[in-house]
């Protein structure tokens, strides 16, 4: 690799992303050339600046206050607290499965309404309702039981 | 690595109603937070301030936290998010106060000072850090957010990316950009040193 390459490379060697033989071939330049030496220096310099510049440190109060203030926003703006949050959550969870099932029930007589139309309409069926319907005799109570059990 | 282990177990206490638990995710996390907002906009004003509004943002979306990254990234992105919105701010608020209010304020005495301490003379009026520091006010954001989280923070390539949402390509392209740009930036400090 030539120097200009290992330069390019400099960044990602300082911060350990370099491994097998591109980093090999690094570490042998870096005895070599003093350019390159001091690029690296320049770049862990500028990492220690922003390390000690990095120096605030705040109250040791912070903590309680911050979640006080929290606390106070949430009350203003009516905005949920996780266990506001979970209760919400499971209501909702029941009230889809309410939904569904108040769902699936009105499916159920649709489908039944359907069955009562094609009677109507004089389709052919071989139920025992429509049996009921179109033999033309007398509905016997062996008849209402039949039908009332076959449904479904 | 920082992640420790009981970062998610405080998570899941939070999202199961137990609010002392957030409180010691701030204890452990405050100082972080404040110092990767005071590196991003160079000053002290209002640090505690954003501080407290990135833990806001924290507790008000805690609850969708899903586990597919640790929380200091995801907390990390919140600040740097903020960081932005608030240079943004000010950037707008400067530009209203420099064409509106330009005369007002000279006459106040309370000019803002346009200029920028180059190396040079912040190493006259201030200590050495600070030539660092004020040099990477010079970054444009997207490039200073990534290289205070490696150098501060030492987050390795993969944990920026994944802060950031970006690919770990452009990661390792930005930090070699922004470290390019702060040594021509130091270029008369780094001749001063040796
Ligand atoms: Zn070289």
């Amino acid at each position: 690799m030539k120097h200009q390459d290992i330069q390019n490379r400099l960044s990602e060697y300082i911060d350990g992303e370099l491994a097998g033989p591109v980093l090999s071939a690094v570490e042998a330049h870096l005895s070599t050339c003093s350019e390159c030496v001091g690029i690296v220096s320049q770049f862990r310099n500028i990492r220690a600046g922003i390390k000690e510049r990095a120096d605030v440190e705040l109250s040791g109060s912070f903590s309680a206050n911050a979640l006080r203030s929290i606390r106070l926003q949430i009350d203003e703006s009516g905005n949920w607290t996780p266990a506001e949050f979970i209760a919400r959550r499971t209501v909702l969870a029941l009230s889809i499965v309410v939904l569904l099932l108040v769902g699936l029930t009105s499916f159920n007589f649709q489908e039944e309404e359907i069955s009562v139309e094609r009677y109507l309409r004089g389709e052919a069926s071989d139920s025992a309702e429509s049996q009921i319907l179109f033999n033309g005799d007398e509905i016997s109570k062996d008849d209402v039981l039949m039908a009332a059990v076959s449904k479904q | 690595m920082k992640q420790s282990p009981d970062d998610f177990q405080l998570v899941r206490a939070f999202q199961s109603g137990d609010e002392k638990a957030f409180e010691e995710l701030i204890k452990r996390y405050q100082r972080q937070v404040a110092n990767i907002i005071y590196l991003t906009l160079g000053n002290r004003h209002a640090v505690e301030d954003l501080t407290q509004e990135v833990f806001i943002r924290a507790f008000r979306s805690l609850l969708r936290f899903e586990f597919d990254a640790s929380f200091y990234s995801w907390l990390y992105r919140i600040t740097v998010n903020l960081c932005i919105d608030e240079i943004r701010r000010r950037r707008i608020k400067r530009t209203f106060s420099l064409e509106f209010f330009s005369e007002e304020r000279m006459s106040e005495g309370e000019k803002p000072s346009k200029k920028i301490p180059t190396p040079a003379d912040a190493l006259l009026e201030s200590e050495k850090k600070d030539i660092v520091a004020s040099a990477l006010q010079k970054l444009r954001p997207p490039h200073r957010s990534v290289l205070i989280l490696r150098e501060y923070e030492d987050l390795t390539y993969e944990e920026i990316a994944q802060t950031l949402r970006i690919s770990v390509q452009a990661v390792k392209s930005r930090i070699f950009r922004a470290r390019e740009e702060m040594r021509t930036l130091l270029k008369e400090y780094f001749q001063e040193r040796t």
